[in-house]
């Protein structure tokens, strides 16, 4: 499995460096255990993993990952299933592809947008954990 | 300090509370994970607050401070006849979070003879009870000298049993009686008022039947006219999303309190989902929750409920004192839906931004201002919260300012701000009692039983705790959940009526000593919500004979509070030594606006909306 080689890899195999430094301006990333962390001074980006024991948890583990958020909304297109919210002021989208779930979070000083960067990532870790 | 550099100061603070929150509730992966798959909790889970209870910082004293009280609480509930048990979960040691939430009560004139009588919710175990044993709820009657007689019995309430928690009052179909909502772990109950004594359950056919196969974890309630539609709408609280057959047991995460094994949450449970039912104005409700954006904030352990006008726009807003979690302050946007601002409102978080575990919630303009502030109960270990309101629902947590933060030991339900020594400035009374029955084996100096907190209102924006002058009923230690404020005995001073869990309920009687002036206003409305429910009151009175000027007091009119509880729906104005009323101002939420001048002092004034008054009445003072 992709994850478990992750302590090992300098790069993010469900996203690369260019994509998030092109959404996020200059950003370095930190790999451990099953997180993915793209940050810089002022932005952070963290993707983190991980595999429920049946798809059908999806939805009590997306409400629990959004627990406390607001503009919550369903997203279409992503994985075989994934959800939008902000909890506090973190950008949070968590989806699930198969029985791999993943939820990504964000934090950056433009909240205008951050809804719009969540999506593409999550664009991308869907389709890489395809 | 200016408004300007206020203004600034407000707006630092609410970075600094959304800088500390943006993580306060990040849950870890790992946490998110392990909830979802329910298999065990992440961990041993030790719930506790360590907040210092401070003085406030020293200013100018006021001339009130330290004088003798003259009130004093006596509990006379074994003279009233209201001495029945509430039954609520195990006693000494409780399984599950469910077995400690207790239940409230409603002071609630049901059969509109003047006189309050006295509804109290009841409670259920896990092991369940023989046929014909099952604990109920009860409706006492006033018998207008002190006493209460139970008329549950062929009233129409004796049938629902279950884990019952809150009650609130409001005429849903504006008949003219008053109608009885009831929440439960499980199906709620809308009982419609028939107006003759009895009571007839509408919920299946009101629409408000709640669709399985969960369990609902329904909490705190009010009646709202949220749109103002004329038509009383219905808030429900939910606190978790709680299934027995899943449930953790204390030994699973371990989940302990002071080394002692406890119930398991509200922390690592997934929350409840708040519901907002509207009226569609023929007898029936339809659930708007997420269209009205009120599932736009979920999960967050709602338990108590105040709706006000918090924001001065004139349409009222709902606030909701969740457990172990930031408070939601939904605010109204006049289209039907609503918005969580609670967080840049400023009444969101404890001073240092942190989520306190909230239980009761009352609303009153302490200091006077013409804004209406919030009073919060929380947990032990943790001070009580006081947000006052600047205007615009800003807030600012004055805590620790006020005075109220000198106490951090004992844990808060039920809560209501209340004149109870009729000076026009609001009192705060708090009752309390531990949520683990376990703390009575414990070492630790703790009680399952508390007693009160009081607090007298120094009229100078300060409150001086009076909790050892207020009366043995104040002193005594009972296992405290809902209470209710009013005056059962029409004597013109505010009582207050405690549920308990595994207890009598207390009847607090407010012996005076004082020969304080007061009005009582009822309103009655035409085409705004006929119980008034929302309906903002302005009293103008000269209460001290050599003050300045007149005393301005504003309050609303609310359906549910405190813990799970109704107060008295008559509106209570303290007034001091005023000879008479200037002005009372009725603000309807129709739009309709009412001036009545120089009305007489220790009168209940009935007024219907476009200012006719229907009765004058001395009362028994």
């Amino acid at each position: 499995m992709m994850l478990f080689l992750w302590a090992a890899s300098l790069t993010c195999p469900v996203l690369n460096l260019a994509t998030a430094r092109g959404a996020l301006g200059e950003v370095q990333l930190s790999v451990s255990h099953n997180t993915c962390r793209f940050s810089s001074s002022d932005a952070e980006l963290t993707i983190e993993m991980g595999t429920l024991a049946a798809p059908s948890q999806f939805a009590h583990f997306a409400e629990t990952a959004c627990q406390g958020g607001h503009d919550i909304a369903p997203l279409k297109a992503i994985g075989n299933e994934a959800l939008a919210c902000t909890v506090q002021t973190v950008e949070t989208i968590v989806g699930r592809v198969r029985n791999q779930t993943f939820i990504i979070r964000l934090t950056a000083p433009n909240t205008k947008s951050l809804r719009t960067k969540t999506t593409a990532f999550a664009e991308q870790v869907a389709g890489n954990l395809f | 300090m200016s408004t300007n550099s206020r203004n600034v100061v407000t707006l630092h603070r609410r970075r600094l509370l959304r800088s500390l929150s943006r993580t306060a509730l990040v849950l870890p992966f790992a946490d998110v994970l392990a909830i979802a798959q329910q298999i065990q909790l992440p961990g041993p889970i030790e719930r506790s607050y360590d907040a210092k209870p401070m003085q406030p910082p020293k200013g100018p004293k006021s001339p009130i401070e330290g004088t003798p009280l003259g009130v004093s609480f006596v509990d006379v509930v074994k003279e009233s006849g209201l001495a029945v048990k509430t039954i609520y979960g195990g006693e000494g040691k409780n399984k599950y979070l469910l077995e400690t939430t207790g239940c409230g009560l409603a002071f609630y004139d049901y059969d509109d003879d003047g006189w309050l009588d006295i509804f109290l919710v009841n409670g259920w175990r896990l092991e369940g009870f023989p046929a014909g044993q099952e604990p109920r709820c009860h409706l006492f009657k006033n018998n207008r000298d002190g006493t209460f007689t139970d008329v549950t019995k062929g009233s129409g309430l004796e049938h629902r049993t279950g884990w019952g928690q809150a009650c609130c009052v409001g005429d849903y179909n504006n008949d003219g009686h008053d109608d009885l909502f009831v929440t439960y772990y499980g199906q709620n109950v809308l009982y419609r008022n028939n107006g003759d004594g009895t009571f007839t359950d509408v919920t299946e056919k009101a629409g408000l039947l709640q669709p399985g196969p969960k369990t609902r974890w329904n909490t705190g309630c009010t009646f709202v006219d949220y749109d103002k539609d004329g038509h009383l709408d219905l808030f429900v609280a939910n606190y978790v999303d709680f299934d027995l057959k899943t449930a953790p047991p204390p030994e699973a995460g371990p989940c302990t309190y002071k080394g002692l094994l406890v119930a398991c949450g509200p922390p690592g449970l997934p929350g409840g989902k708040n519901i907002l039912y509207h009226n569609n104005g023929d007898g029936t409700f339809t659930d708007v929750s997420q269209k009205a954006g009120i599932w736009n904030t979920t999960g967050t352990y709602g338990l108590s409920v105040a709706a006000s006008d918090l924001d001065n726009d004139g349409w009222p807003d709902i606030y909701v004192a969740n457990d172990s979690s930031v408070a939601t302050l939904y605010q109204n946007q006049k289209d039907g839906t609503f918005k969580d601002i609670a967080i840049e409102s400023g009444a969101a978080l404890s001073p240092e931004g942190k989520p306190q575990a909230g239980m009761g919630v009352s609303i009153g303009d302490y200091n006077r201002d013409g804004n209406l502030d919030v009073v919060k109960t929380n947990f032990a270990g943790d001070t009580d919260s006081l947000y006052t309101n600047l205007g615009d629902a800003a807030f600012e947590d004055r805590t620790y300012p006020s005075g109220i933060g000198v106490n951090t030991r004992l844990l808060g339900w039920g809560v209501g701000f209340f004149d109870m020594d009729n000076d026009g400035w609001l009192d705060i009374l708090m009752s309390n009692g531990h949520v683990y029955p376990e703390v009575d084996k414990s070492k630790a100096d703790l009680k399952y039983a508390e007693h009160k907190y009081l607090y007298r209102n120094l009229q100078n924006g300060r409150f001086e705790e009076v909790t050892e002058k207020g009366g043995p009923g104040i002193m005594e230690n009972a296992p405290a959940r809902g209470c209710a404020f009013g005056d059962y005995d029409n004597d013109g001073r505010l009582d207050i009526a405690v549920n308990c869990v595994n207890a009598v309920p207390q009847l607090l009687h407010c012996d005076s000593t004082l020969n304080r002036k007061w009005i009582k206003i009822k309103l009655v409305g035409v085409k705004s919500n006929r119980t008034g429910i929302g309906t903002r009151v302005i009293v103008t009175a000269k209460t001290k004979a050599d003050a300045p000027k007149s005393l301005v007091q504003m309050d609303e009119l609310r359906s549910g509070g405190s813990y799970f509880s109704q107060n008295d729906l008559r509106m209570h104005f303290g007034l001091q030594d005023a000879t008479k009323v200037e002005m009372v101002e009725i603000r309807w939420l129709s739009g309709q606006v009412d001036r009545l001048k120089d009305l007489e002092v220790n009168r209940l004034y009935v007024i219907q909306e476009g200012g006719k008054i229907l009765k004058v009445e001395k009362l028994t003072a």
